[in-house]
């Protein structure tokens, strides 16, 4: 008989310990002296591709993805187990993350059979890198009301438009693009999703400046660029629908990946407490303890919810919280740790909550403000009328 | 793993449900006690998450039943004693001048010295126990005294004390969460845990105690935030209903959040406490403790301020469950005394090595 059981079992304990062992000797170590990290995440883009190269040969990449398309169709639970498990190990992350996490799981569920035999192989190796085109200067939270043009001209689509805020377009060459084919139509109508190659002729990206300094989206411009007609995923005017499918994946495994950053910063919270002595102070004890209550919420409740999603094939309404309340905990814990490290000697721990304090802002805006997750909650969990 | 409920557990949880639905589940105590065990919510079958919830529904009632301080409190050291659970009972623990929290009692924290009350050779005690709950109520009562090798637990028959209410009436947090003055001296008792396994009787105690009362927590919040979805759907201002304002609506989404997280930590805790070592049960407790004691008290907070005035009413039974709330967030020590366990869990010792960890 089935019973509630928190535990792995025999075969994921197996998959656990495999994965143990394989990121003991695959991750490069990166702390400083002072053991806080040396670097952002994405600031040696050689090393995040030799190992996502790595971690693509091991296996890693593309767990939850159907074998015929180079993945390992394993369950979410073993997805789960792997992004706790590289958090543990301060590993990185693989450079295609909107392309596992978001762009392949739409090619599968939407795309044709030449875009899946074309896009997901390179997806999993890292060799094409993808970015997401859905957010414009017009169209943000309101996100129907897309204006970049994709005018049919033949057997191509001609785009002219500008997207903002895109995430790591920079590195990337591929573009998910949400465009109006239908320029009579309005809203939710007449969209389509397009694969573009951002080396098109016509196509520039520039790095936008972001509160940290850093730059790690950025703008894309389209000024007539010509796309094959066979760059739609599913058909032409049926983008709205595509575009859901991806902020579906966005929403929904993305919670562990969300909350495995989060428990790395935990314990980097808890270092930087024992490095600057803080961790004898009731009033830091206190706060240590409300954000390790927060983390855990989450870990749980992504459980919880992965269960529900294996019993009956959608994902629990619990979902729609954890992308909030991770959001909230996150500035909650950096704020935390820049309160930890302000006075004394400089050193890298005081940087490093600097910047990810200022990074954290992002959190309650980008892929769904708070304030939209709180409309969808209302609405749609608790059935309360439409507030907008 | 699989963080499902299974059929059976679904199917007790629903069952409770629709019982405490019926007003008459709470007309009359004996009646009452009747059905708890004709529904069998005293059988020794039942793990930790069945009891979990049983105690979710029974706060979502708000039941005034003894019943989780029999399974709670004084069922541990009853089972351990080789005793079944039939009539409703309780343990004493707390004294004026000694252990104050059940936490006081296990180690590191207990000096065996600080137990006042104390037993002779015979089995007749001496000393008083204070903030007994259901001591009014309870047939069977599980007393903690010094004996000659330490803290040992035992039973008394509690028909023949005189318990003095310290806490009931109108003025009391939760009148249904009676608490009472126990003079145990000259009372009979039989012995139930010795000295040297009293500590674990008492850890397993207070860990599954506190389980049922995050659980009961949680039952509580649901109910609040049901209300006042409910009511923000319904009244109307301005021309249309005041849920459909923001600062009506956002709050409640955010409190669906914090409860559904604190329901994900009560069933992690009760599934923890059955099947882990002890530091790592003691985590889960503390961790769901906290949270679902947060969620009760802002979720009845959010539910009065959505009702405006008469939420404020005596007759709006809104109160009845904010004070459950309250008594809640401050048995046995409050919030603040369960983070700063939870950090001693976290950062002190060895444990806290892979913190994040389990
Ligand atoms: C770091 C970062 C990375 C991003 N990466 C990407 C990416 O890779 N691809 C991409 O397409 N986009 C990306 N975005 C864009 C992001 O999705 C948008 O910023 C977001 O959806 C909000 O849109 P907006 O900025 O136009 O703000 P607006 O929609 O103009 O919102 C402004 C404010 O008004 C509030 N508001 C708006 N509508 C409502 C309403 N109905 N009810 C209540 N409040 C409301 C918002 O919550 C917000 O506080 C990223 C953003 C950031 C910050």
């Amino acid at each position: 008989m089935r019973r509630m059981d928190l535990r792995d079992s025999a075969e994921e304990a197996a998959f656990r310990s495999g994965l143990r062992d394989w990121l003991t000797r695959s991750v490069p170590v990166t702390a400083g002296a002072d053991g806080a990290p040396a670097r952002g995440r994405w600031d040696d883009v050689d090393a995040v591709r030799s190992f996502s190269a790595a971690l693509h040969e091991a296996g890693y990449a593309g767990l939850t993805w159907p074998v015929e398309y180079g993945g390992r169709g394993l369950s979410p639970v073993h997805q789960a187990i792997y992004l706790e498990e590289s958090a543990r190990a301060e590993a990185g992350e693989h450079i295609g993350v909107i392309g596992l996490g978001m762009v392949g799981p739409t090619v599968i569920a939407c795309g044709s059979p030449a875009q899946r035999a074309w896009y997901l192989p390179r997806i999993l190796t890292g060799e094409i890198i993808f970015c997401q085109g859905f957010s414009e200067p017009e169209a943000g939270s309101d996100l129907s009301a897309v204006r970049t043009l994709a005018r049919r001209d033949g057997d191509t689509l001609v785009v002219t438009g500008r997207k903002v805020w895109s995430s790591y377009a920079h590195l990337a060459d591929h573009c998910l693009l949400l465009a109006r084919t239908d320029p009579g139509a309005t809203r939710h109508r007449g969209l389509s999703c397009l694969l573009v190659d951002l080396r098109t002729p016509g196509v520039t990206v520039r790095p936008i400046r972001q509160m940290t300094g850093e730059a790690e989206f950025a703008e894309i411009e389209f000024d007539e660029a010509r796309v094959p007609l066979d760059a739609v995923v599913g058909d032409v005017g049926d983008g709205w629908r595509v575009a859901m499918t991806t902020l579906a994946h966005e929403r929904g495994t993305f919670g562990f990946t969300l909350t495995a950053r989060l428990e790395v910063a935990f314990r980097r919270l808890v270092a930087t407490a024992r490095a600057r002595g803080r961790d004898t102070d009731p009033l830091v004890r206190d706060q240590i303890a409300a954000r390790y209550v927060e983390l855990e919420g989450l870990r749980w409740t992504n459980r919880r919810a992965l269960a529900e999603l294996r019993r009956t094939g959608t994902p629990g309404p619990e979902t729609s919280v954890v992308k909030l309340r991770w959001s909230q905990a996150h500035q909650r814990l950096t704020a935390l740790g820049v309160r930890l490290t302000a006075g004394g000697r400089p050193d890298g721990w005081d940087r490093y909550w600097r910047r990810e304090m200022l990074r954290s802002r992002a959190n309650t805006i980008e892929g769904g403000t708070s304030e939209v997750l709180r409309n969808v909650i209302a609405e749609r969990v608790l059935g309360l009328p439409r507030s907008y | 793993m699989d963080f499902a409920l299974t059929g059976e557990q679904e199917a007790l949880r629903d069952t409770a449900a629709k019982y405490l639905a019926d007003e008459r589940a709470h007309a009359d105590a004996d009646r009452a006690w009747t059905d708890v065990t004709g529904l069998g919510w005293l059988d020794p079958e039942l793990g930790t998450v069945e009891l979990a919830l049983l105690a979710e529904q029974l706060g979502h009632a708000r039941s005034p039943s003894p019943w989780w301080a029999t399974v709670g409190l004084a069922g541990p050291a009853l089972r351990a004693g080789g005793r079944t659970l039939r009539r409703p009972a309780t343990l004493a623990w707390a004294e004026e001048s000694g252990p104050g929290t059940l936490a006081a009692l296990l180690p590191p924290a207990r000096s065996d010295g600080d137990v006042s009350c104390t037993v002779a050779a015979d089995g007749t005690l001496d000393g008083r126990k204070v903030a007994v709950p259901h001591a009014g109520e309870a047939v069977d009562l599980v007393v903690a005294v010094a004996g000659p090798d330490g803290v040992e637990l035992r039973l008394v028959d509690a028909s023949a004390l005189h318990p003095a209410p310290s806490d009931a009436g109108p003025a009391a947090l939760d009148p249904t969460r009676p608490a009472a003055t126990v003079d145990l001296s000259g009372a009979a008792s039989t012995p139930l845990v010795a000295a040297h396994a009293s500590g674990d009787v008492l850890a397993m105690t207070r860990r599954r105690t506190l389980t049922l009362l995050a659980a009961e927590a949680v039952g509580v919040a649901t109910r609040a935030l049901a209300w006042a979805t409910g009511y923000a759907t319904a009244r109307t201002q301005f021309g249309r209903p005041i849920g459909a304002n923001q600062a009506v609506a956002h709050p409640l989404a955010e409190l669906y959040g914090q409860v559904e997280t604190a329901r994900s930590l009560a069933y992690r805790a009760a599934w923890s406490v059955d099947a882990e070592p002890g530091p790592v049960a003691d985590r889960a407790v503390a961790t769901a403790a906290v949270a679902g004691r947060e969620a009760a008290t802002t979720a009845c907070e959010a539910a009065i301020q959505t009702y405006g005035g008469s939420g404020f009413t005596w007759e709006q039974p809104l109160h009845h469950w904010y004070r459950r709330a309250w008594w809640l967030a401050t048995f046995d020590g409050t919030v603040s005394d369960l983070r700063a366990e939870l950090a001693a869990l976290l950062l002190d010792g060895t444990t806290g090595q892979d913190a994040p960890g389990r």
